[in-house]
């Protein structure tokens, strides 16, 4: 009997507050009664190991004392299935960025690659286990105060069926995977092109090769971080459709607005003067002021031919989201009215 | 041997789900007449529904602070006893889920094509039938 008053104080314990003595009261008599009828059918007193399992078969103190309690949670199964996708994408992001930047300033960085040996994976490593828990403990947080929030107002009952997203098509359905791994690419060569201009604004930007010395004038340095604000636009650009790959009409205007961005930078450089000095090898200082002249002169030709493949690709891109948009949406509007009249 | 584990899984979860549902209503049912917690539990289990003690009691507590019962501490056989009763408010519902239970019954029936038989059933073993929530 001394087992059943150890089990009720197990339970005891772990009761939720109130109410608690009757709760008890009632058990105890409850396996008093189921031990007396036992005793009965057997004709004698239970044993340590009958009575044993018949408190085994009551379940544990654990789960007796919960079955007494409101259910609750700190994220309920309404909101987990959101949970899950929202930190799977986070981690899956700071991994991403991560993983561009070590390789990219592991690739460009000439002080990186001196403090970090063997491209930084594993002393950048710890940046990357502290983001992942940073995403999940901030991930977690925001979602316990909206599963709280929710138990309160439910706020996620009052949604309108009129505002669900768009049908996608489905080819872009099929082509979301396809969308995706370019938008993962995207986003590679825009981190590593910002790992570039890192290094080229922190460090002087200066080389050696085949006894010639090469140095960026300071000229670049205005331009440089124009560069920078793109490659980050681009960055949120590639992100977005890392998430989302559906072609939206707020999504091409982005791009096109990048594209201008980007002819609008070149534009500059090929009004800028000296970019690029060349020096050593033996020059002297007259073949060195004809070798950077020849240079520039190439690079100013270089920018030129970009800026306006740039200029013909996007009018194109232009002409396609007017088309698609609003001049068909107009010709089938004209269309369905003629069929009307 | 996995997917009859998985199948046998599946099995039990559904029975439960299906027996979880009409709990309070063989609860309501059997305290038109005064019962304790233990008697209620062996009366519902020589009736073929065995209850878990840590599902009956917290129902019983649900019920009870809905109004349906009441219950009071009295002395029976030199032991403190919970009794249990249904009061009028309890029985006005538990005709509305009567009738309901029948009507989902005949619903049921003509669904599966045919009136429910309770002869059809197999009887199930009786730690499958225990009902845990």
């Amino acid at each position: 009997m001394d087992m059943i008053k150890r089990y009720i104080q197990a339970v005891h314990i772990l009761l939720p507050s109130g109410h608690s003595q009757d709760i008890l009261a009632e058990l105890e008599e409850d396996i008093r009664s189921q031990v007396e009828d036992q005793q009965e059918r057997v004709g004698r007193p239970l044993t340590d190991t009958e009575l044993s399992a018949l408190l085994k078969q009551r379940g544990n103190p654990l789960k007796v004392a919960a079955s007494y309690g409101r259910q609750r949670y700190l994220i309920g199964p309404e909101l987990f299935p959101a949970y899950w996708l929202v930190l799977r994408v986070a981690m899956a992001i700071w991994t991403g960025i991560w993983l561009v930047a070590t390789v990219g300033m592991g690739a460009f960085s000439q002080v990186f690659q001196a403090t970090h040996p063997a491209l930084g994976l594993h002393p950048s490593a710890l940046p990357l286990l502290d983001g992942l828990l940073q995403a999940a403990i901030w991930v977690t947080i925001a979602f316990i105060a909206i599963e709280q929030a929710n138990a309160h107002y439910r706020f996620l009952d009052n949604w309108d069926p009129a505002k669900l997203p768009d049908l996608e098509p489905a080819s872009d359905a099929r082509n979301a995977v396809a969308t995706r791994v370019g938008a993962a690419i995207e986003l590679a060569m825009v981190a590593l092109a910002i790992g570039w201009l890192v290094r080229a604004t922190s460090w002087d930007m200066t080389w050696n090769w085949a006894g010639l010395h090469f140095a960026l004038t300071p000229t670049w340095h205005p331009l440089f971080w124009a560069m920078i604000a793109l490659s980050a636009y681009g960055i949120v650009l590639s992100m977005a459709k890392l998430l989302d790959p559906a072609r939206t009409l707020a999504r091409e205007v982005a791009y096109i607005i990048q594209d201008l961005g980007t002819i609008a930078l070149f534009a500059a450089w090929t009004t800028a003067p000296i970019l690029l000095e060349i020096s050593g090898g033996g020059m002297t200082a007259e073949k060195a002021a004809e070798a950077t002249r020849a240079t520039n002169m190439g690079l100013q030709i270089g920018f030129q031919v970009t800026a306006v493949v740039l200029a013909v690709t996007t009018t194109i891109k232009i002409a396609k989201v007017i088309y698609r948009h609003w001049w068909r949406s107009s010709q089938i509007g004209r269309s369905a009215a003629q069929q009307l009249l | 041997m996995a997917h009859t584990i998985k199948s046998h899984d599946a099995l039990e979860s559904l029975r439960l789900e299906l027996r979880r549902g009409c709990l309070p209503l063989a609860v309501l049912s059997a305290l038109r007449e005064e019962q304790y917690g233990y008697s209620l539990r062996k009366l519902l289990a020589s009736q073929g529904l065995e209850i878990d003690e840590s599902t009956l009691y917290p129902l019983l507590r649900r019920l009870e602070s809905q109004g349906l019962l009441r219950s009071e501490w009295r002395e029976q056989e030199s032991r403190k006893k919970r009794f249990y009763k249904l009061l009028p408010i309890g029985e006005k519902i538990l005709h509305q889920l009567t009738a309901d239970w029948n009507a989902i019954n005949v619903a049921l029936g003509t669904v599966m094509g045919h009136k429910a038989d309770p002869t059809e059933v197999p009887e199930p073993s009786s730690t499958s039938s225990t009902i845990t929530l």
